[in-house]
């Protein structure tokens, strides 16, 4: 399957007070038309970042390298401009649609504005703009227009700003945290249309989240990440049903009621023991050793690389404690 | 309900307090001057004549200062209304026709020294924000320091000495040349009037006469405003829709100019509006100095000469002008911010 877009060894330093400090390590994504990859972590393990960094959004503070590539094509540094990509071929939604749509505006206008560029007339954006806000489910489409975001709820606003990015007719559509700030009633809804313009549109979608639970209805791939650096990577469900990181481990035990290893079973709540690391400072060798149940002495002298571990499955741990005979014997029955 | 006519309720509502808020001062201004320690009498009729019982008897009567105060309230009022500030106890004139002078000169000073500091102090304020912490953003700080630091009447004396007098690149004081003659009355603000005319070599004359006092005025506010303006549009870059704007692929002028100022416009617009105040201050110590009369020098003048309907009639006029400001700064603030006129 050929990937919509494509990310290599991103590394991303963020300006401090006397060096620059490494905030995302060497991270690699791939995103596929017409399916959703989700990228969890805690807050702090670069997920936001790497996503921004992706439209070239992130300001001057920012530096970063690596290779980003949608459809084969490089953009950004030494190839096509971000400016040129963002908003038509990749477009983002944010955390809290309360503060991501501009209070002062009216949302036709701010459906509208960006239109534009691709040379359709205001009265072809205008009628563009209604379908787009019917396509998100927004009851009256031209009242809808007129309206200003404050007269519209948390869950309408986040389909709004959705209608918002779809108008360049994007390829990827790139959802950081976009239910987080929303009422646990509505963020089904919200998903459900973030999944269903994923089929529909054939669209790549990249939604970052903490919340695996988001992930598990959602996500056809996951990737892992802690303190910079992916730790974890696969298909969704093989990932959350048998992870094979201690981290992706400890972070499916953390919630109430997860696709548990054991076949979902009541299980008691566990807490991820000691504090998340933050690139700042980020422990020697694996970071999560300092937190993990079964670190070795090597842990914290080396660098664990991110490694195969069949079936599409990568993870990057030196230790690797939840190898099992029976993977490696349906691995080999393929 | 449409959001048109919430508006125009929204700006009946306000002009209302408006009403409101004059008659208040003015009410306020009534009892003021009856506490004012001191024998109005006397001061009227000096003191020779002040002796004399029937001169006395004679002045009472005449303001009406024996009737009761609820009486006397109700006639100062009614005159107000009509227009009628009483005689000036320095000019002997009608307040009202020295007013009707003095406020298009301060208005036409005031305007023009408000476009001055809102346009520089906007577009400083800006390009200081934008480059933060650099070299352009430095300078502008360092000179916004020294406005706010530098006492007006010396920056007046020193403008009015370099630019009019070494340099000879503006007329000296007043509003126009010796020689020139006053356009036609239309508004009282002669550049105006001169343009209504059709009299260019006037408008330029009295325009040039403005320039100095005007920036002079202008420099206090205009350092405000930049500091304001900086301050708005940097925290206005923060937020969560600026970025949105960034990643629907908006050029960066027009976010600029249609997300980051339209935002940041509402502190701004309500600096401005208070500035208008400090404007007003200054236009004292500025008119006095290159001798242009408007109310500034009137307000000097009386009460320097103690002239009561003198100052009540300014004190009114300010009162005026500043809840027409605060009017106007709501209205817009409508106009700018959509959810101030829903709710």
């Amino acid at each position: 399957m050929d990937n919509l877009l494509e990310v290599k060894d991103l590394k991303i330093w963020v300006a401090g007070a006397a060096r620059p400090i490494l905030v995302v390590d060497g991270v690699d994504l791939q995103v596929r038309a017409g399916s959703v990859l989700g990228i969890a972590g805690e807050s702090g393990s670069g997920k936001s970042i790497s996503a921004q960094s992706l439209i070239g959004i992130l300001g001057e503070k920012f530096v970063y390298e690596g290779e980003i590539r949608l459809e084969g094509r490089l953009i950004g540094d030494g190839g096509e401009p971000f400016a040129a990509i963002r908003g038509r071929e990749i477009s983002m939604i944010f955390q809290d649609p309360l503060n991501s749509l501009h209070p002062q505006i009216q949302i036709g206008k701010q459906l509208t504005e960006h239109a534009g560029r691709s040379g359709q007339d205001s009265r072809k954006a205008d009628k563009r703009a209604r379908e787009l806000l019917r396509e998100v489910r927004i009851p009256d489409p031209d009242w809808a227009m007129k309206a200003y975001p404050h007269q519209f709820s948390g869950g309408m606003r986040q389909r709004i700003a959705i209608a918002m990015a779809l108008v360049g007719d994007p390829k990827v559509l790139i959802a950081d945290e976009p239910t987080t700030a929303l009422d646990v009633t509505v963020q089904a809804g919200v998903l459900r249309l973030i999944k269903r313009l994923c089929v529909e549109r054939d669209l790549g979608v990249m939604i970052i989240t903490h919340d695996l639970g988001v992930m598990n209805a959602m996500a056809d791939d996951l990737t892992v990440m802690y303190a910079g650096r992916v730790v974890e990577s696969g298909p969704a469900t093989q990932v959350l049903q048998s992870p094979r990181h201690p981290y992706t481990e400890q972070l499916v035990g953390s919630l109430p009621a997860g696709p548990a290893r054991d076949g979902g079973r009541a299980r008691n709540m566990r807490a991820i023991a000691g504090e998340p690391a933050t690139p700042r400072n980020r422990p020697a060798g694996c970071a999560f050793h300092p937190r993990c149940p079964w670190a070795e002495d090597r842990c914290a002298v080396t660098v664990p690389p991110v490694e195969y571990r069949g079936e599409g499955r990568r993870s990057a741990c030196l230790v690797d404690p939840f190898f099992s005979v029976d993977d490696v014997r349906k691995a080999a029955a393929r | 309900m449409g959001v048109r006519s919430s508006f125009w309720l929204f700006v009946i509502k306000r002009l209302g307090i408006s009403v409101f808020l004059l008659w208040g001062v003015a009410t306020i201004m009534f009892l003021a001057a009856r506490l004012v320690p001191g024998d109005v009498i006397s001061v009227m009729l000096g003191e020779e004549a002040a002796a004399d019982p029937v001169a006395r008897q004679a002045m009472i009567e005449r303001f009406g200062l024996d009737r009761p105060v609820p009486e006397q309230y109700y006639l100062h009022m009614t005159n107000l209304v009509q227009g009628d500030f009483g005689i000036s106890m320095r000019t002997r004139g009608p307040v009202a026709d020295e007013l009707a002078r003095a406020v298009p000169a301060s208005l036409e000073l005031g305007i023009l020294a408000g476009l001055i500091s809102a346009i520089l102090g906007i577009f400083l304020g800006t390009l200081s924000a934008l480059q933060r912490g650099k070299l352009a953003d430095q300078l502008i700080r360092v000179v916004t320091v020294t406005g706010i630091s530098v006492p007006l009447f010396w920056l007046a004396l020193v403008a009015l000495y370099v630019f009019s007098f070494k340099l000879q690149m503006f007329p000296g004081i007043g509003r126009l040349s010796p020689g020139v003659a006053p356009p036609p009355t239309a508004t009282g603000m002669y550049t105006i009037d001169a343009l209504l005319a059709g009299q260019l070599g006037t408008f330029a004359d009295a325009f040039m006469h403005l320039l100095i006092p005007g920036a002079v005025l202008a420099v206090f506010t205009m350092t405000l405003i930049t500091r304001f303006t900086r301050s708005a549009v940097l925290e206005v870059l923060n937020e969560d829709y600026v970025r949105t704007a960034r990643a629907k692929g908006l050029t960066s002028v027009r976010i600029l100019f249609a997300h980051v100022l339209r935002a940041a416009f509402v502190p701004i617009v309500t600096v401005i509006g208070i500035m208008f105040g400090a404007v007003l201050a200054g236009a004292v110590l500025v008119e006095e100095i290159f001798n242009f009369p408007g109310i500034g020098q009137m307000m000097f003048r009386s009460a320097v000469f103690l002239d009561m309907p003198g100052m009540i009639g300014i004190g009114l006029v300010v009162a005026v002008i500043y809840v027409g400001i605060s009017f106007v700064t709501d209205i817009l603030y409508g106009v700018i911010d959509p959810r101030i006129r829903v709710s």
